[in-house]
């Protein structure tokens, strides 16, 4: 056992992963690395729900292990991927007033935008008033490239590796998230306390 | 950071506060994940199997997934008084006529059934297990999982008692199963321990087979009795079914078990036969919520997360009490049945277990 645990610890997830679809029991070792990461990602944006979520995060990352692109390392950006896909549809679930989706044509030919700027009143009340008030009117899909940044440290190309989409939309969904985010906060009259004078200025 | 990443600091700022994980939500999901992991490697023909949810307040998932998965099987071993020959014979059932028959000379058999009116305990039952003759030198498997859906499945387990370990769906498909080569499936450490353990105390028994059974972290002051009690419940039951047949480590796994708590041993029949029903009853109460008491002593922010958690796992559905009972053979400890009731799992599993010799199914 000992030497298993050795092994593991320079494996990197792709050659884990890899591993599994042989030896399924393999992928524990990708759980215990990236486990308290995700687990903290879905419990920030979904509360106590975020368990479960994280949870099953790693049942759909199990199940779709077959898919994973071996030339990525580290599987935390695709974990924290299908943590978002999962986080969203809860949210979407939850919040029993959310305006009928309307899917808009092609944009630029590189993206499919979902028309749903305004935050959700569950994920308003899980993000509490001002942190929903700062993130209002930004598309979820750019709230959530925003937020695996932010929350996770993710840079732009993982990013991209987690929510499949090139490197150029994320660069344009986070620079559009912010813009928007900073002139939330300066209507928001968010001051020296919660932010850094040169934002305002 | 640059100025310009304000923006950015800020929303990091913001991160709703999250405590990391606790131990007893990490094992349970691990453990959940793994018995999926399990089920992959077994449960190929039925794809749409919904995966049994674990409980939250015990890793009666871990059993409850792997009992699927790997689901033992129990044979009564028939007995004649006196006889220098031992006889397996699977009960009656739908693999009653795949039995495999071993016979072995100069061995004897235990042929007095506890007294009714004798207290039962796992420890003296471990001491009569001690007493049987050791048979073949594999253990066959066959289970009939069945679940409150309706849906149920059979899977064909054979462990050598060398560590490899074979599956098929039925036990028709062993002997390709044998010719694919044996599969992962790693019961030795526990096996093992438990074979070392069949003469010691009840807890230095325990100590010693959480030693090898259990990541570090269960091992540790921060795991709870609670906490080891479940890794030792699942992984002793596996390994009893892995393991029947072999008087040590069956000896062993049962003072083990002896030392978990919430288990109670009580005397009954099944089938017309003698039996053990091992039940645990899992408390109300879920081990990783916080107590009132923790929540008196906690302040300020702490406290509000307390009370918070404490919400949380009060509206939990998954929290309440639970029974398993697992039934065994009084004489042999073999497995017969393992039951589940709690509403969400319900899941009941008989087992056929015998000795056989792996020559049997072209396996040297």
């Amino acid at each position: 056992m000992s030497f298993d645990t050795q092994r593991t610890l320079v494996d990197s997830d792709a050659v884990l992963i890899a591993r599994s679809l042989a030896t399924p029991q393999a992928f524990g070792e990708v759980f215990d690395r990236h486990w308290p990461s995700v687990y903290r990602y879905c419990r920030s944006r979904a509360g106590a729900d975020g368990e479960d979520l994280a949870a099953e995060t790693f049942r759909l990352a199990f199940d779709l292990r077959g898919t994973y692109e071996s030339e990525r390392v580290d599987a935390r950006p695709w974990l924290l991927g299908l943590a978002t896909n999962l986080i969203r549809n809860h949210l979407r679930r939850c919040d029993r007033g959310a305006r009928a989706v309307a899917r808009m044509p092609e944009q630029d030919g590189s993206e499919n935008l979902m028309e749903e700027t305004a935050i959700g009143r569950a994920e308003a009340a899980l993000l509490g008033p001002m942190l929903a008030q700062a993130l209002d009117g930004i598309p979820s899909s750019d709230r959530d490239a925003l937020l695996l940044m932010a929350w996770n440290g993710l840079r732009y190309e993982e990013v991209a590796e987690a929510l499949d989409i090139p490197l150029g939309t994320v660069r344009s969904r986070i620079s559009r998230a912010r813009l928007r985010l900073r002139a939330r906060l300066m209507e928001l009259g968010v001051g020296p306390d919660g932010l850094e004078p040169d934002l305002l200025s | 950071m640059t100025d310009s990443n304000n923006d950015i600091k800020w929303l990091e700022a913001q991160q709703p506060p999250v405590a990391p994980p606790d131990s007893e939500t990490t094992m349970r999901t691990r453990s959940a994940l793994l018995a999926r992991a399990e089920q992959s490697r077994h449960l190929a023909a039925l794809p749409d199997l919904a995966m049994v949810t674990p409980r939250r307040h015990r890793l009666a998932g871990f059993l409850k997934g792997r009992r699927v998965l790997v689901a033992a099987a129990a044979a009564a071993l028939l007995v004649v008084a006196g006889a220098t020959t031992a006889v397996l014979e699977m009960p009656g059932g739908a693999h009653s006529g795949q039995t495999a028959q071993i016979a072995q000379s100069g061995q004897s058999a235990p042929t007095t059934a506890f007294s009714q009116a004798q207290p039962v305990t796992l420890v003296a039952l471990a001491s009569r297990v001690l007493a049987a003759p050791t048979q073949g030198n594999a253990t066959l498997v066959l289970h009939t999982n069945a679940f409150p859906s309706g849906k149920s499945f059979t899977g064909a387990d054979l462990y050598l008692d060398d560590g490899r370990y074979y599956y098929a769906a039925e036990q028709s498909g062993l002997r390709d199963a044998g010719k694919a080569g044996p599969q992962d499936y790693d019961l030795k450490p526990a096996i093992d321990a438990a074979a070392s353990a069949a003469h010691a105390q009840p807890q230095e028994a325990r100590t010693a087979f959480l030693k090898a059974i259990a990541p570090l972290w269960y091992q540790g002051a921060t795991a709870t009795q609670a906490t080891q009690d479940n890794i030792i419940w699942c992984t002793a039951l596996d390994a009893l079914g892995a393991a029947y047949g072999r008087p040590e480590v069956m000896a062993g796994i049962l003072n083990v078990l002896s030392t978990v708590a919430d288990v109670k041993v009580e005397s009954g029949s099944y089938n017309g036969q003698s039996v053990l029903n091992i039940v645990l009853t899992t408390p109300a109460h879920p081990s990783f919520a916080p107590t009132q008491e923790a929540i008196a002593k906690a302040t300020g922010e702490l406290r509000a997360k307390l009370e918070a958690e404490a919400a949380i796992a009060a509206k939990d559905p998954n929290v309440g009490a639970d029974v398993e009972t697992v039934t065994a053979d009084d004489q042999t400890a073999a497995l017969l049945l393992y039951k589940d009731q709690a509403s969400d799992a319900g899941v009941t599993v008989t087992y056929h277990v015998s000795r056989v010799s792996a020559a049997d199914y072209g396996i040297r």
